[in-house]
């Protein structure tokens, strides 16, 4: 088929997926988060008053106070309508489809605004600054790394990336993380154990001081994945590597370097785009443990604030960020395969 | 001549000097706030980081508790200082609603069971076990810690609630039988089916995980079948108090509470709240969907309580009763253990003050810390920095910023830390008259209250209300420096009435949030009059407390009017809320004058107000447009110069937050009108503690004749009868005798008679007597708990002799206390000397044989254990020998623990722990004693000696105990320990000797 009419049909699946994704979300959340929503709006509304000190003459006045109050929050939030009434799912869809994601019902950002975009938006750059920065840190050491012990298959460097890559693999981030912060930070003091510096943005030095603090969870974050990586990418280098065409450019003289990192990697690139491009879209997510860990308020933190405070817009609205990314990512990686492969095209 | 000019001017150079000298000293003297300068609020989410970035003095102190299971070492370490805090209960929510369907059965409908769970909690393994020590075993809603329970102490101690599943199973067994359940194969079935127990307990809670855990477990033994389901306070919300009772999708919830962040005396909203079913936090809660629990007997007590509806303090504490009474014999909640919180600050701060509801959290340890190295400044670490928006009508709702923001904000009135009382603080009462409660005062002709309609002051005329304060405000500059008068006051009544009344659809100072919890007091305020320096009020409240009163009358404000003002300008126009709520509906942003964004918003608004030379209406005859002027001029350079709009009247303001870094930055308001100096609260320092030194205690008493008791007390390290001292004394069947107050005789000696007609309801054996001393400084109790050994007049009684002082005591003193084990671990409060306490009140000295052996023991032990105990207080190396020897100490106590269960507790679980306790004391510590060959030569013929010595004491125990002499056992059961002891020692000897031998044998085996 012709380039156009494929990324056309491209384009109308990710629609669909977003669209279906989005239904599948509100359609799991909805029944038992309006339930849970609903007797905690109550619970919570009889603690606030065991907290503060109102006078109420009669029991009937206090109930009556109660009343209200539970019935405002319900018709603010939304839940006197049921969650697949059509004006409540349509407007939710429709508009969230389009990013318009609302409100939340709890959280506020650090500038005091409501809207989940930007808390969103708030978020996001401490995200990519830590995570999509480690990524793209663990894919570069990765490949070449990689490639370096793809080309010395069974060799001794071979065994200790495949021996470190299992190991570093099973022990959880945040684990190394405390790890990593008792021995550099309580033992050796070399780096803060907090991730976020105590200078202000408006300091001149906030940069600089931003990078330092920023290391020893980079670092954890880099230590834990890149042999993993460079696993995965050893595997594809030695399957291109055994192909017919290299060996001929071995006997046409090519230096050996030339062929593994010029030849063999851009060969193997189909795959390896595919995984970094995930990974990249993958990183924006965060991870709740590190996070939480290095005190590091970013997506993952946010996320599991939301679900603590059962923000619906708020977690509706970063599931469906991450997935329009995740779409978008793949997307795009089909596009540039099939430039770059024409069999992806026919197929 | 010449000589005058010399001397003059040697006099002026002494003059000046002299007032030099004493200059910088007079103003050290009259510095204002607090000692340090500077506290930095850093945002540190998980509490184990944050202890070791105390360790490492990298934070100062930690605003939220440390795990459980790092706070033993935490004691230990030297460069920590842990403090305590009452942290709420847990317990038991129980469904009574009867089941539907004819083939299934509630088991808890039944009163009887509902109550018998009381006997199958074990609350001091609980305390020990779960809680490791940190907490108290509770029965009534309040807890030791709470004021109010001096009240109910009669009450709680009537219940006798000892762990006794025998005694839980035949109360179950009898209610069950009597609706027709059957018991087959051990489990209990109805109509054929198994009865089943849904528990729903919580996992995101480990203590409670724990003990959900223990109580299903203890179900299951006695024959329920327990389905137990896991889950958070979603899952509970939605489950316990969002379904059916009737639906029967829960049987047993494990409940908690928090607790109060305040240390209060009166607690009015407990009983309705864990007893009155109209609260709304009963099975059913208020849904006239459900099933609903009803006592209208709770109903009425919990709202006369709650609601003021008693006419003296006697009526009060009586209503207070009969809802502990009632509630606890009900059991739809039960309460089992009172959890301590431990917190953590760097061991160089003192003069933090540990508020008995608060804790270290508290305003006044921010008032009074200081580092002992000098350091000015304070890193505290808290769990989060900003959860809501600060804005000071809707906003501040997280305990987070409203700790720091008790820090910037002074109020009129506030709470004694370690009494609940209520103290002026920026208000001084003069004047607090009543003619209630139903008599009722007029209110003075020129008192007013704001007439929304009019716009203006209103005079009330002729009205009446039943209490009158007058106060005096303690003004200071605000932080922006401009002085606080009275017309931030009148804006703040102003705007309790402007935006409390809601006027109809026009009405744009309406916030649906605070306008309800307004309107609901504009009736109780009958009038003010506002003058420079005094406010009059006339409010519609009784107390027969009069500082509660006071409380209800004084008002202060948090914020310039300036500010109030053009944020009210902002909500009315229609660019920000108040409450999170309206902000919602509105679709406007929730006010924070925190956020630079909002910050600059109110800026603008300033700027508006000033270029039009407002003056807020409720202010036109107090502020003229000049002084307006100033005061917007002031706020807008605040904000330019903080990018906030905080600005308040305490002993610090907020310099600075800082979003990105997760940091709130405070600094020492020095201003001269700040009317505290540096100390003011140092009084605070130390809580004055009532400290039962000793007790004499009658060794045994004959029944149906007096006996006397008396005791010395010290309250703060001095002897004192600054106090309260009760006392209970309960029977075997743990049945209250007597009750009543120790009389002081002299500074620091109580005493009281227990006169013939209480002594007649003793037991025979041992009885229980528990005295309460709290002071009057500070409502905290010391507990001592004795034992009376009863006996007919046959036996050896109230022998009266001269001891040694040359009184005429009848007993040696039996002091309460592990000296030795104390020493070894600093404190009587930690957890291991609290085991220690309590498996000797529990296991020993419940029985005569256990009490008779402990009388023995005490009269050997006492003899050199002071002594030993202050020599070890001084070398730490030993009681870090000491600590070390009696850890394997504590382990043999629990599996003697086991002993006493196993045989069902009484005497026999007595003497079968107290056998096992031995056996292993003897292998454990005494076997090097044993090993030597010399010994072992003998072994036969030890064996043997002990044997015949066990097998004599047996007998003579058995005699004692059914002969009541107790006299017999305190020979009898130190002989059964000893014989246990040492025949264990010379086994576990042999056997090592034997196998040290096999083992060279092996080794010459292999070598040759």
């Amino acid at each position: 088929m012709g380039f156009s009419r494929f990324v056309i049909k491209r384009s109308i699946n990710m629609v669909i997926v977003l669209f279906a994704t989005l239904v599948l979300t509100i359609a799991l959340l909805g029944p038992t988060m309006d339930k849970i929503l609903k007797e905690s709006i109550l619970y919570y509304a009889v603690e606030e008053l065991n907290n503060k000190d109102i006078k109420f003459p009669t029991a009937a006045e206090r109930q009556r106070y109660i009343d209200e109050q539970v019935a405002r929050q319900i018709k603010t939030i939304g839940l006197d309508e049921p969650w697949y009434g059509p004006k409540r799912f349509a407007n939710t869809v429709l508009k969230v489809m389009i990013l318009d994601l609302g409100k939340s019902n709890y959280i506020t950002s650090d500038a005091g605004s409501p809207k989940v975009s930007d808390i969103i938006l708030e978020k996001m750059p401490k995200t990519i600054l830590l995570f999509t920065t480690s990524t793209i840190i663990v894919t570069v050491i990765g490949l070449y790394l990689g490639a370096f012990v793809g080309n010395k298959a069974g060799s001794l460097w071979d065994r200790l990336n495949s021996t470190f890559a299992v190991f570093s693999s099973s022990f959880p981030t945040w684990w190394v993380g405390m790890l990593m912060i008792f021995a550099f930070a309580f033992t050796y003091h070399i780096f803060p154990s907090r991730a976020t510096p105590l200078t202000p943005p408006s300091d001149p030095s906030y940069i600089f001081d931003l990078l330092y603090h920023m290391l020893l969870p980079l670092i954890t974050i880099v230590l834990v994945a890149f042999g993993a990586w460079a696993y995965t990418v050893r595997y594809f280098v030695v399957g291109v590597l055994g192909e017919d065409y290299i060996a001929a450019k071995r006997t046409a003289g090519i230096p050996e370097r030339r062929i593994v990192y010029s030849h063999a990697l851009k060969n193997a690139a189909p795959p390896i785009v595919t995984v970094v491009a995930l990974s990249l879209a993958g990183s924006l997510s965060g991870a709740i443990t590190i996070e939480a860990v290095f005190d590091w308020p970013g997506m993952g933190s946010l996320y599991y604030d939301a679900i603590g405070f059962l923000d619906i817009p708020i977690i509706i609205g970063i599931t469906y960020v991450l997935t329009v990314i995740f779409i978008l990512t793949v997307f795009v990686t089909d596009i540039i395969y099939a430039y770059f492969d024409p069999r992806v095209k026919v197929g | 001549m010449r000589k005058a000019p010399v001397l003059s001017a040697g006099i002026i150079a002494l003059l000046l000097f002299s007032i030099l000298a004493v200059m910088p000293a007079s103003f050290a003297q009259t510095e204002k706030g607090p000692y340090i300068d500077q506290v930095r609020f850093i945002f540190r989410e998980d509490e184990n980081l944050a202890l070791e970035e105390i360790r490492n003095g990298d934070l100062d102190m930690y605003h939220f508790r440390i795990a459980l299971e790092a706070a033993p070492a935490a004691e230990n370490d030297p460069r920590l200082q842990v403090h305590h805090r009452q942290a709420g209960s847990m317990g038991l929510f129980v469904n009574p609603a009867p089941s539907d369907d004819d083939n299934t059965i509630n088991p808890f409908e039944f009163r009887e069971a509902r109550y018998a769970l009381n006997y199958l909690v074990d609350r001091e393994s609980i305390v020990n076990l779960v809680q490791r020590g940190y907490g108290t075993a509770m029965i009534d809603p309040f807890g030791l810690s709470s004021p109010e329970y001096l009240n109910v102490i009669d009450i709680v101690e009537s219940f006798g609630f000892r762990y006794n599943p025998a005694l839980a199973e035949k109360m179950i067994s009898d209610a069950m039988i009597g609706a027709g359940a059957l018991k087959q194969d051990g489990k209990w079935t109805y109509s054929n089916n198994p009865v089943a127990i849904k528990m729903l307990i919580r996992q995101d809670d480990t203590p409670r995980k724990s003990l959900g855990e223990i109580v299903a477990s203890e179900l299951e033994k006695i024959g329920f079948t327990v389905q137990k389901e896991y889950g958070d306070l979603n899952k509970a919300t939605t489950v316990v108090y969002g379904t059916d009772p009737k639906d029967l999708q829960w049987h047993l919830y494990t409940e908690g509470f928090a607790g109060t962040s305040v240390f209060v005396q009166y607690n009015p909203v407990v009983p309705a709240q864990m007893y009155g079913p109209w609260y709304g936090r009963m099975p059913g809660g208020q849904n006239p969907a459900f099933w609903i629990y009803q006592n209208a007997t709770l109903d009425e007590v919990t709202q006369k309580i709650l609601f003021f509806n008693f006419t003296s303090e006697a009526e009060r504490n009586d209503l207070v009763r009969k809802a502990v009474q009632m509630g606890v014999q009900e059991s739809v909640r039960i309460f089992v253990t009172q959890k301590t919180d431990p917190f953590v600050a760097s061991a160089n701060l003192r003069g933090l003050v540990n508020d008995f509801g608060a804790g270290i959290t508290s305003k006044y340890t921010l008032l009074n810390v200081q580092q002992t190295d000098g350091t000015k400044s304070l890193d505290i670490g808290v769990k989060q920095i900003h959860q809501g928006s600060w804005n000071s009508i809707g906003g501040l709702q997280d305990t987070y910023s409203r700790d720091i923001y008790s820090s910037i904000a002074d109020s009129g009135t506030f709470r004694d830390p370690y009494t609940g009382d209520i103290i002026p603080f920026r208000a001084e009462w003069t004047d607090v008259s009543t003619e209630g409660p139903v008599n009722r005062m007029a209110v003075d002709p020129r008192a007013q209250v704001w007439d929304p309609a009019t716009q203006t002051w209103k005079a009330e005329g002729s009205g009446t209300s039943l209490s009158k304060v007058i106060f005096k405000p303690l003004y200071s500059s605000w932080h922006n420096g401009i002085p606080m008068d009275v017309s931030d006051l009148m804006f703040s009544q102003y705007f309790f009435f402007e935006w409390g009344t809601d006027s109809g659809e026009a009405d744009q100072t309406v916030d649906p949030d605070y306008t309800a919890q307004a309107s609901a007091a504009i009736p109780l305020m009958k009038g003010l009059i506002f003058s420079p320096t005094e406010i009059e009020t006339y409010i519609d409240l009784w107390h027969y407390d009069e500082k509660e009163i006071a409380d209800s009358g004084i008002f202060f404000a948090s914020e310039p009017w300036e500010i109030a003002a053009a944020t009210e300008r902002l909500v009315v126009d229609g660019k920000l809320a108040f409450s999170r709520n309206e902000a919602s509906v509105k679709g406007v942003s929730w006010l924070d004058p925190l956020v630079k964004e909002h910050a600059d918003m109110i800026k603008a608004e300033l700027l508006k107000m000033k270029s039009e030379n407002f003056v807020p209406p409720a202010l036109t005859t107090v502020v003229s447009a000049d002084a307006a002027a100033k005061r917007y001029d002031a706020s807008i350079k605040w904000i330019e110069d903080h990018d906030h709009a905080i600005i308040s009247n305490g002993a610090f303001y907020l310099d600075s937050f800082n979003t990105a870094g997760g940091t709130i930055t405070i600094k020492a308001f020095r201003d001269e009108s700040y009317p505290f100096e540096v100390g003011h609260w140092s009084k605070y320092e130390q809580p004055r503690l009532a400290d039962i030194t000793s007790i004499n205690v009658p060794r045994s008493v004959v029944i149906g004749q007096p006996a006397e008791v008396s005791l010395d007390l010290e309250v703060a390290g001095e002897p004192s009868s600054d106090a309260t001292v009760e006392y209970f004394v309960s029977n075997k069947d743990s049945q209250l005798v007597a009750r009543g107050n120790a009389e002081p005789e002299g500074e620091g000696k109580f005493r009281f008679e227990l006169p013939a007609e209480n002594t007649q309801k003793l037991s025979p054996g041992p009885n229980q007597l528990k005295v309460f001393a709290s002071s009057n400084d500070a409502r905290r109790f010391d507990i001592s708990t004795s034992t009376i050994l009863a006996a007919g007049s046959s036996s050896t009684n109230n022998q009266t002799s001269n001891n040694q002082t040359g009184s005429t005591d009848q007993t040696p003193q039996q002091p309460s206390g592990c000296l030795i084990a104390t020493a070894a671990f600093g404190s009587e409060l930690t957890p291991q000397v609290q085991y220690l306490r309590n498996f000797r009140e529990q296991y020993i000295l419940s029985t005569s044989s256990g009490a008779a052996f402990m009388n023995a023991f005490n009269s050997i032990y006492y003899s050199f254990s002071p002594q030993v105990a202050d020599y070890e207080r001084g070398q730490p190396w030993l009681q870090g020998a000491v600590k070390a020897g009696l850890y394997p100490l504590f382990g043999i106590l629990m599996a003697s623990e086991r002993a006493h269960f196993v045989t069902n507790g009484g005497e026999a679980g007595s003497i079968m722990s107290g056998a096992l306790a031995s056996m292993l004391i003897g292998i454990v510590y005494l076997w090097p004693a044993t090993i030597s060959a010399r010994v072992q030569s003998r072994f036969s013929a030890a064996a043997k000696i002990s044997v015949l010595i066990l097998a004599a004491s047996l007998v003579l125990t058995f005699v004692g105990i059914f002969a009541g002499y107790s006299g017999l056992l305190m020979f009898s059961t130190p002989l059964i320990v000893l014989s246990i002891a040492s025949a264990s020692a010379l086994a576990a000897g042999w056997l090592i000797r034997r196998a040290l031998k096999l083992t060279q044998a092996n080794i010459n085996r292999k070598l040759f």
